[in-house]
């Protein structure tokens, strides 16, 4: 027996907003304009373009997420100019011979998504980023997740 | 069970700053486009330099300027976890569009190739 049935597609996107952040930035709003077809936001991101060379990992600020919906702070995170999770060993500048000490490249730690999850008919997502006092200027770039609907598509199934 | 095939694209990168679009073709046969990973002769380079923006027959999976990192996986993740999931895309009629670009990041430019793989199930 076939059974047909009508399932919705939907489709993964990203968005992407570049924050400048000048010398002696303290405290800087942002809004985030979300598409009209959005259904869900699932996830958020962020890379940074901080110096890094001095080897230890500093943190930039924190980042705050504001929805106009009920859910109202969704979600905030600290910045570190490394996007990586630093082991302990490489915090306290100790050599090792470990693969959990390794280039990002080759741990795996490199940058990821946050799983949130929050309704699309928020709109636009406001936010700020409050930093720990700015030396250098640098760029924030941030990646916002969403699930967007796509099409209502026929789905075939066949029973027994 | 559909089979599985891995389709291996790659882009030579030979200068600094640039933009390379390259078009690729998926087999004939394939059935959706279910995840893909980038890799490269130096890893470094795509970590710190790289972003792209993918299409698979006009539709975006990934915008221009979001950044290779964000696709790259090492060697510690287990070999089957380290594809990014695409769900089950349509070939459509299996043109893949890749605009990779090359900025300034903190790692010195030094000539590589960018690769991509894309797990696709045939039919």
């Amino acid at each position: 027996m076939e059974n047909v049935f009508n399932a919705v597609k939907v489709r993964r996107k990203y968005l992407i907003q570049e924050l400048p952040i000048p010398v002696g930035t303290v405290y800087l709003p942002f809004e985030i304009r979300l598409p009209a077809t959005i259904k869900n936001v699932t996830g958020v991101a962020y890379t940074n373009t901080a110096d890094n060379t001095s080897g230890e990992v500093t943190k930039l600020g924190t980042l705050g997420f504001i929805s106009n919906d009920e859910a109202d702070l969704f979600f905030s995170m600290d910045v570190y100019d490394d996007v990586y999770a630093p082991t302990d060993e490489e915090i306290a500048g100790i050599s090792s011979l470990s693969i959990e000490t390794d280039e990002p490249w080759i741990t795996g730690k490199g940058p990821g998504f946050t799983k949130v999850l929050l309704s699309g008919t928020t709109g636009t997502i406001t936010g700020w980023f409050k930093t720990s006092g700015t030396v250098t200027a640098y760029t924030i770039k941030l990646y916002v997740q969403y699930e967007e609907i796509d099409e209502l598509i026929q789905v075939q199934e066949v029973v027994g | 069970m559909a089979k599985i095939i891995y389709k291996r694209f790659t882009i030579a990168i030979g200068a600094a700053n640039g933009s390379y679009p390259k078009k690729f073709d998926l087999d004939k046969n394939t059935k959706s486009v279910t995840a893909v990973q980038v890799t490269a002769d130096k890893p470094e380079q795509i970590f710190n330099r790289g972003s792209q923006r993918i299409e698979i027959s006009g539709d975006e999976l990934y915008p221009e300027d979001y950044e290779t990192k964000l696709l790259m996986s090492g060697i510690s993740v287990a070999p089957d976890a380290r594809f990014v999931e695409l769900g089950e895309v349509a070939p459509g009629n299996g043109e893949v569009k890749i605009l990779y670009k090359d900025f300034n990041g903190p790692v010195a430019f030094s000539a590589y190739t960018v690769v991509f793989i894309f797990k696709c199930e045939i039919e």
